[in-house]
């Protein structure tokens, strides 16, 4: 028996759902993007769902555009990261409270 | 020779424009030069025109306007029988009056300002005169009353002229109103604002329509002309310099409400009722100001007052049909009015600049020309027989009596008890004036009258007293010529005419011999309370100061306080609070923290991606 | 693909990723995170992608975790694991139990009509086509945002020299 398109669905909402949760909820910068990278995968899952699902190949083409974007965004990310490290020594998000810019 | 019709009216502008662009850089006495010649250079176009307006008349249509769907209002000038003769009188008398002005104004260092408006007014007059249509003619009805406004107030760092400018402009705008409503009615109803095409299309009009744009021409003119109710401006009006007085207050302007109302007599004779209220207006407005007149104490306002008498005189022709008549007596009327102001604008010279005419006196004894002159006038105003003013005032008072019916009979009583107040107010003034003792203090100053001012009264004097005979009784040479236009009277009967003739002469040596038992050689005496009430015209100013000015600026004041600091002030100021606090409140939510930004973030995403599902579920 | 074997994997990278995303110690989150990519390779495979399975091992797996390792190794201090206050957790474990709940109830009042997905495989070659045949202004607009993201890093990433060291 063939996988029906609402299971890969509901497996892309429940990945979706531990890396939104994850991105929210934890406190260190480096497991928001890794929260970040897990609904990049899961978006990718229901891309590539869909591609079987109609059988056609524009799923899986967006697929490769969006690892293309989840590298640019890991590289940039990072970079963040180890720049706020180096600044303010520290990797906590509660800790950023100058974004109001005054 | 048609051609130069235009330039009756563009001569006097093209000299306003002169002096308004050259006149700092001429000579001092340039701008009065170029006032007066331009205002005689159009006299005497005029006067070489006149022929060409006999029947027909000429027009001239300039260029279009405002031309719209189904309505058009050319630039055009008519040039009648109607509009001849008041064109002819107001250029000849403004001229001279001009001529008057540059040496009245000789000293003055805004000669230049004056002379402008001077001219300005003149044209403005005149495109009320030969407008041929209400576009036109509502034109310079509104740029005689800005004249008007600009030289009451002329010297106006004394706030009381500033003050008078400004209510002349405000009460007449009030008459302005009814008149514009009147013209727009018109184009709406008829299609079109000509006044030729709109006195022929008269009848059509339906008889309320033709009452209720009677009674709005009316208060149109009574703005304009100082007639009751809208009459308590003139008064104040004297405050002007006094050739301003006798151009504008006195022969020209005052006399366009009249002049409206013969220029559109078929239309308000369409409404016997309209017209009724015309004459009624006028005599009472007659006989209130010749009350007013008798116990004035500066001389300009006895003149002012007597002007609006005398054009009071002029409505009630208006408003009987007699357009002949009404006209007869605006024409000599300006003539003899004109001389009137102009002598006491020497003889207040004479006495420093002294206005009141309890501390005048004697002056015959060294200005005798004067006093002739102004016994000229006197005897014309009074309408002492054979004079212009006689023969005018008793062809208005003869249409009154022959049109029979107790109204018209109660007007002709009015008519002929305003005659006698007439006659008692002006010889009042000729012995108050000239003749008793001198009474004026005596560190008054006299300033001398140059020639100018003299010049000029001579002609007006002889054409005030022989003016009768451009109008004689029984088959008149301005009747003959108004036939194309107005019906002509209706011939009375000639015992009739002689008894009218005979009781007005009575009235007037009644009047003489009324004034020389009261103030020959004796000092004023002291003021009763009734002569107050009728020294400030019956309380008018105090009346629409209590009935109208008093409750509007209550009424401001209320909207000053409550509607605009309470309701504006505080709706926006309560709106700015409301803002300010939501949005304190709302920074508040952005304080910087990276987290916050974050749940908000998500929070976001996580609304977008539920409202997608339920917008799957329950499509 | 089996269903089974779908959710055999799937449910394998479940618990990685909740497991992953609990974890204190973050190279041992990366390295669940590792193990629940691996199981996703292998449900794309089954889904008939197999060229992004490849690229969610060589890229995913292999370049961007070992990223993540390598910028842990060079953070010093490395990053302090604070705990947090469960009362701070309630309103995201809402909204995230709300969010699978929604997509349950898609699940059970699906279509219905789709017995499952269909035996369908798109080569490599396919899929390379597609892409640089039919989406290449896609393929451009995202080699710039690579570029754009390489320069952003380099410059995040330079050191600060002290201007003293400065010639």
């Amino acid at each position: 028996m063939n996988v029906p398109l609402e299971h890969a669905l509901l497996l892309a909402t429940a990945v979706f759902g531990i890396g939104l949760s994850c991105a929210l909820i934890r406190r260190e910068l480096l497991f928001v993007l890794l929260g970040v990278e897990i609904m990049l995968c899961a978006a990718g899952l229901a891309l590539v769902a869909g591609s079987a699902a109609w059988r056609q190949p524009d799923g899986q083409v967006f697929w490769m555009l969006l690892l293309a974007i989840a590298a640019a965004e890991v590289a940039v990310g990072l970079s963040l990261l180890l720049h706020l490290h180096r600044r303010r020594r520290t990797g906590d998000v509660d800790e950023l409270r100058s974004l109001r810019g005054e | 020779m048609e051609a130069a019709l235009p330039l009756i009216p563009l001569l006097p502008l093209l000299g306003s424009a002169l002096i308004l662009l050259l006149g700092r850089r001429l000579p001092p006495a340039a701008p009065g030069l170029i006032a007066t010649a331009t205002v005689a250079a159009s006299a005497a176009v005029c006067l070489a025109l006149f022929p060409l307006s006999a029947g027909e008349g000429i027009r001239a249509r300039l260029f279009v306007w405002i031309a719209a769907e189904g309505f058009a209002a050319p630039f055009g000038l008519l040039f009648d029988p109607l509009s001849a003769p008041m064109a002819l009188m107001v250029t000849a008398v403004s001229a001279l009056i001009h001529l008057y002005a540059t040496g009245y104004m000789r000293e003055d260092p805004s000669r230049v300002r004056f002379f402008v408006l001077f001219n300005l007014f003149v044209f403005a007059m005149l495109l009320i005169v030969l407008a041929d249509n209400l576009a036109i003619l509502f034109v310079g009805w509104e740029g005689v009353g800005f004249c008007s406004y600009a030289l009451i107030g002329f010297w106006y760092r004394e706030p009381k002229n500033a003050a008078a400018g400004q209510k002349a402009f405000l009460v007449t705008r009030v008459g302005d109103v009814f008149l514009l409503i009147a013209m727009l009615w018109l184009a709406s109803d008829l299609g079109t604002l000509g006044i030729r095409e709109i006195n022929g299309a008269a009848p059509a009009l339906p008889p309320d329509t033709a009452t209720a744009i009677g009674v709005l021409l009316l208060l149109g003119a009574a703005g304009k002309s100082a007639q009751l109710p809208l009459m308590t401006w003139l008064p104040d009006a004297m405050a002007g310099p006094t050739p301003v007085s006798a151009l504008i207050h006195a022969a020209t302007m005052v006399t366009a409400g009249a002049y409206l109302l013969c220029r559109l007599n078929p239309l308000l004779l369409q409404s016997p009722a309209a017209a009724a209220a015309v004459a009624a207006i006028g005599a009472l407005t007659a006989l209130y100001a010749a009350l007013s007149a008798l116990f004035q104490r500066e001389i300009k306002r006895v003149l002012a007052y007597s002007t609006m008498s005398q054009v009071g005189y002029m409505l009630l022709g208006a408003g009987l049909g007699a357009v002949g008549a009404a006209l007869f007596h605006l024409i000599v009327h300006a003539f003899f009015k004109a001389l009137l102001f102009m002598a006491a604008g020497c003889v207040i010279h004479l006495f420093g600049g002294e206005n009141d005419i309890t501390r005048m006196g004697g002056l015959k004894k060294t200005k005798r020309a004067l006093f002739w002159l102004f016994v000229a006038g006197v005897l014309c105003l009074a309408g002492a027989p054979l004079t212009g003013g006689f023969f005018s005032k008793d062809a208005i008072l003869l249409a009154a009596l022959s049109r029979g019916g107790w109204f018209f009979a109660l007007l002709f009583g009015l008519g002929i008890a305003t005659a006698l107040l007439t006659a008692v107010y002006s010889f009042r003034l000729l012995y108050l004036v000239f003749l008793g003792e001198r009474r004026a203090s005596p560190d008054a100053h006299p300033h001398s009258v140059p020639r100018a001012m003299t010049v000029p009264l001579w002609p007006l004097a002889a054409l005030g007293l022989f003016g009768g005979l451009m109008n004689l009784p029984g088959g008149g040479l301005l009747d003959g010529w108004l036939l194309p236009l107005a019906a002509p009277p209706e011939p009375a009967s000639h015992a009739a005419e002689w008894a009218l003739a005979a009781a007005a002469a009575l009235m007037v040596l009644a009047g003489w011999a009324l004034a020389q038992r009261r103030y020959r050689g004796a000092a004023p005496a002291p003021e009763t309370g009734a002569a107050r009430a009728f020294r400030s015209g019956l309380f008018a100013d105090e009346l629409y100061q209590r009935a109208l000015v008093r409750p509007f600026k209550a009424f401001s004041r209320f909207c000053r306080r409550v509607v605009d600091g309470r309701v504006i002030d505080g709706g926006l100021e309560g709106g700015a609070r409301l803002l300010a606090s939501s949005g304190g409140w709302l920074s508040r939510l952005s304080n910087g923290s990276v987290s916050r930004y974050r749940l908000a973030l998500g929070l976001g995403l996580l609304g977008m991606l539920g409202w997608m599902m339920v917008s799957v579920l329950w499509p | 693909m089996n269903l089974v074997a779908f959710w055999i994997f799937g449910g394998t990278a479940l618990l990685a990723l909740v497991l992953c995303v609990t974890r204190r110690n973050a190279v041992h989150a990366v390295l669940y995170l590792l193990g629940a990519f691996l199981a996703i390779a292998a449900i794309l495979f089954g889904l008939g992608a197999p060229l992004p399975a490849a690229w969610q091992v060589l890229v995913y797996a292999g370049a961007i975790l070992v990223l993540f390792l390598f910028v842990l190794m060079t953070l010093h201090p490395p990053p302090a694991m604070k705990p947090r206050r469960a009362r701070e957790l309630v309103l995201p474990a809402l909204v995230a139990a709300g969010n699978l709940a929604g997509a349950l109830a898609l699940v059970l009042a699906g279509s219905g009509g789709r017995e499952g997905l269909p035996g369908y495989v798109l080569p490599p070659a396919a899929l390379g086509r597609a892409l640089f045949a039919d989406a290449w202004i896609g393929v451009e607009a995202v080699s710039f945002l690579l570029l754009f993201a390489a320069v952003g890093a380099f410059w995040l990433g330079r050191r600060e020299d002290p201007p003293k060291e400065r010639p």
